[in-house]
């Protein structure tokens, strides 16, 4: 009961950092995200379109092996070339985000039935209006699921990069560990975790609704 | 109307997949291509709407020659309807059917009146299935939403992939019947890819038999029953299909020529030693000038022996000429109750005659084969 009350006061204490921790976290991970999903999505769909295998498996063993490096090893990586704080670790995420959501766009389009594309093309859509108004729409599912996952991984990730200084709810389990801090650490933690469920269920909705039957 | 002139389609490995290819497909009607697989039926297709081009020659849609054409803009123009249908899945069955006019940029009130025309034109009630996926529908109501989403912009031609063969057989047929009797209505020039000789010939104005990409026939389902060209023609078409083509034989090919008979002046005790020797219980009556007159039975015969043939024996009444069909002969034996029918020449001569032996013997040839399809 003493260590409740305690937590409370803690909170009431810290609320205002635990918020601003929460909001670097947020930040670190929606924008990896984006700009993961920004090269990736167009990347995923372009591979589709081209015929050359060679620059297929260049490309998907390019994004594996940013996936096979362990995250502290290539937060760590950064430092070098991009110093401390945010702008590594975004960048670090961001190269974690592809490989995930590249396969599955790749998946998604290529999982079109060639029957549907066969009678697109065979009615008369031209290719750009195939891709936009009959593969996209049937890829979507494949690529909201990418998305989905990977903003779960990247949310927990993203707790690591506060060793190179980006902040967020790592650097409270970071601080937590310093001054041996219990609830610093149990906040940071719950609150990665609520994000990460949050973001999983915000983007399970979105899902459904843009699913077709 | 429809144009092949010489057309040839080489692949870069340099396989010929087509060799001079001349064809027309007459506007308004059923055009099949038929043959074994890898015969060149679909690619011949799939030229038209320039989904696969051609090496030589040249392809005339009403008298326009299509390279000088659009591939987006002629594909617009030619309705088309592939084997699994193509739905796509996503959309409703309205803007599956809308999906031609969206791309033309038709006015929602005209799509509107079209969808639920065509909708109706196939006994889909609009209100139940505009705004239902693909996914909810049976498989014979997907392919007719196939099919009308080719008719949907009004094209004048209409390209048909083996649109029925991935259905089970009762869905086949309906489909079958419903475009012969949307054909009535719609009347386009439809080219229609098919394997199945049994679907060929219920559907075709004209049947094209490819075989290694060659023509190998063209012509009416008649013509190609009556007359194949080839060995090759004959076996695919088969055994069956060829005798059935002449299903309803003519009296003929039904009527038997052998038959024992006695003169009618001879005596029943004659005719009675010949039944005897025969084991038969009936004889034909041949007139002094050798036409068959009459039947004399045994039970004519009882207690007659004294008598001619002539007096005891029972004229034929009824006869029917050479060259009438089988259903005419069927007709009169049923109308009369006849045991035996003379078949006679236009100057009423006795040619031959229909019995129940030889109706039976006909019967038992065509059913055994029907018999015999399975395998």
């Amino acid at each position: 009961m003493e260590v409740l009350m305690d937590y409370i006061e803690f909170w009431q204490e810290r609320y205002p950092s635990i918020l601003e921790y929460t909001w670097q976290h947020l930040f670190v991970s929606l924008v990896s995200v984006i700009l993961g999903a920004v090269l990736a999505i167009p990347l995923g769909i372009y591979l589709t379109r081209i015929k050359s295998k060679a620059i297929k498996n260049i490309t998907f063993n390019v994004t594996n092996i940013f996936q096979t490096i362990p995250t502290i090893a290539l937060l760590a990586l950064m430092i070098p070339l991009l110093g401390i704080g945010m702008k590594p670790a975004i960048v670090a995420l961001f190269l974690y985000s592809l490989l995930p959501l590249l396969r599955n766009t790749f998946a998604g389009i290529q999982s079109v039935d060639p029957e549907v594309i066969e009678s697109a093309k065979g009615i008369g859509y031209s290719p750009i209006q195939r891709l936009m108004q009959i593969e996209i729409p049937l890829a979507f599912p494949y690529i909201m699921s990418g998305l989905r996952i990977t903003t779960v991984y990247i949310i927990s990730w993203a707790t690591i990069a506060a060793v190179i200084g980006a902040g967020g709810l790592g650097g409270m389990v970071i601080a937590g560990l310093g001054f041996n801090d219990k609830f610093l650490i149990f906040t940071g933690t719950i609150m990665a975790v609520i994000m990460a469920l949050i973001a999983d269920f915000l983007m399970g909705i979105l899902e459904k609704k843009v699913a077709y039957k | 109307m429809i144009r092949l002139e010489g057309v040839e389609k080489v692949y870069e490995d340099g396989f010929q997949a087509l060799k001079d290819i001349n064809l027309e497909f007459k506007e308004g009607e059923i055009n099949v291509l038929i043959g074994p697989s890898g015969c060149g039926k679909t690619t011949t297709m799939k030229m038209l709407n320039k989904l696969i081009d051609f090496t030589n020659g040249n392809i005339f849609i009403n008298d326009k020659d299509i390279s000088t054409i659009d591939a987006i803009d002629l594909r617009r123009t030619i309705g088309y309807v592939i084997q699994h249908i193509g739905l796509f899945p996503h959309m409703t069955i309205y803007n599956n059917v809308a999906a031609v006019p969206k791309l033309l940029k038709w006015d929602k009130e005209r799509i509107d009146k079209r969808v639920n025309e065509l909708l109706n034109m196939v006994g889909l009630d609009p209100e139940t299935y505009a705004n239902r996926f693909p996914s909810e529908l049976s498989g014979g109501q997907q392919q007719r939403i196939g099919v009308i989403r080719a008719l949907a912009a009004e094209p004048s031609i209409i390209l048909m992939d083996e649109p029925f063969s991935a259905l089970d057989p009762i869905s086949r047929e309906q489909l079958q019947d419903e475009l012969l009797r949307l054909q009535k209505e719609i009347n386009k020039t439809i080219v229609f890819v098919t394997h199945d000789m049994d679907e060929a010939l219920k559907i075709a104005d004209q049947i094209i038999l490819m075989k290694d990409g060659v023509v190998e026939q063209k012509g009416s389902p008649e013509e190609i029953l009556r007359s194949p060209a080839s060995d090759f023609v004959k076996d695919f078409i088969g055994q069956d299909r060829l005798q059935q083509g002449n299903a309803i034989p003519v009296v003929d090919e039904v009527m038997s020529k052998e038959f024992v008979s006695i003169e009618e002046k001879q005596s029943v005790t004659d005719a009675i030693d010949l039944m005897k020797d025969k084991q038969i219980d009936s004889l034909m009556v041949l007139s002094n000038s050798h036409q068959v007159t009459g039947k004399l039975s045994l039970y004519d015969v009882i207690n007659q022996t004294e008598q001619m043939v002539a007096e005891v024996m029972k004229p034929f009444e009824q006869n029917i000429e050479s060259g009438a069909s089988l259903s005419a002969a069927l007709h009169l034996i049923k109308k009369h109750d006849l045991n035996e029918l003379p078949v006679v020449d236009q100057d009423q001569q006795f040619i031959g005659i229909i019995t129940r032996k030889s109706l039976i013997h006909v019967m038992s040839k065509s059913y055994s084969l029907v018999g015999n399809e399975g395998k």
